[in-house]
């Protein structure tokens, strides 16, 4: 059978009855789904290429699968073969993605139940933590803490050690401190509690749009807030410059006032409307 | 350290709202068209 029969054939399929356009116009929504999320997740990570490779194989493999009495059903090995190349090649990306969705349920179910805080206690709070990072930028001390509304995931408070402690100076600085076992990693930092330190961050992928200069500290300070709605504090080990990351941006040589309004807002705001 | 010089030195990233709108809609088309193309050649 031609090319040209095996269409006409399908047209016939197609106009024949009512279930017939509904089940391929349903399979066609499905298909166009699961190609639209599949191509937009290469191009945003930078993959371009590899959509062009995609669409000229589907192309390709339709001609070749029309003119030959192969069995059609080969054709989906295509696409899922491209299914499997994305879930090997971008794995931390689509494990970012799952994250992402999960700590908005964890978020909700955490602070169900609300409960409000003593001023003095956050006010206390906020000055250990400024007084810990200004400390710290004064000796060219690294350090980078993430404000957490309880929504990091576990996979990233089990790669450091759980501390569940008040919130000081003294073991801030006491944690950041050089050659102390826990002073690479990040601290997680929820309501007026420090939950974990030496935690391992997922490093921004985003190589435009952050310099060069800034290192891998930085680097995992950004990326935790491209996919958590986190904020994170870093202090530069080589300049002692303090930065404020959130929203995968990052806002660099914050003083006293910033900082004091960054922790405000966390406090005040993000904890408030994370609780309800 | 100038802080006030560099206080709002930020790296801004992302696309304008418009554009991305412009960019999931030719996605979307490019979707549409290969999901065609697949339901015409597995039912041929």
């Amino acid at each position: 059978m031609n090319i040209g029969d095996k269409l006409s054939d399908f047209w016939t399929k197609f106009t024949g009855s009512a279930e017939v356009i509904i089940a391929l116009s349903v399979s066609v929504l499905v298909f166009a789904v699961l190609y639209f999320y599949m191509i937009r997740f290469l191009l945003d990570n930078k993959s371009g290429g590899l959509v062009v490779i995609f669409v000229l194989s589907m192309v390709l493999g339709a001609g070749i699968i029309s003119l030959s009495n192969m069995d059609s059903a080969i054709y989906l090995v295509i696409p899922a073969i491209y299914l499997v190349i994305l879930i090997v090649l971008y794995s931390v990306e689509l494990k970012r993605i799952i994250w992402a969705h999960m700590n908005m349920k964890l978020a909700d179910v955490k602070h169900a139940g609300g409960r409000s805080y003593d001023e003095e206690k956050v006010e206390n709070c906020i000055s250990e933590i400024i007084k810990a990072l200004q400390n710290m930028s004064k000796s060219d001390t690294g350090a980078i803490i993430v404000l957490s509304t309880g929504n990091i995931p576990s996979q990233i408070i089990d790669s450091g050690v759980k501390i569940d402690a008040d919130i000081s100076s003294a073991l801030i600085e006491s944690v950041f401190f050089p050659k102390t076992p826990l002073h690479d990693g990040a601290m997680i930092i929820t309501d007026t509690k420090i939950v974990a330190a030496g935690c391992f961050l997922p490093l921004s992928q985003n190589v435009d749009n952050i310099p060069k200069d800034l290192g891998t500290r930085h680097r995992a300070g950004i990326g935790i807030t491209e996919t958590i709605d986190v904020v994170s504090l870093i202090v530069s080990e080589e300049t002692g410059i303090i930065s404020i990351a959130r929203a995968g941006k990052i806002s660099r040589y914050a003083d006293f006032a910033t900082l004091k309004k960054t922790l405000n807002k966390y406090y005040w705001q993000e904890l408030e409307s994370a609780r309800k | 350290m100038d802080n006030e010089n560099y206080r709002n030195n930020q790296f801004e990233s992302g696309e304008s709202k418009a554009k991305a709108v412009w960019r999931n809609i030719g996605i979307g088309a490019l979707a549409l068209f290969v999901a065609v193309l697949t339901v015409v050649v597995i039912n041929l």
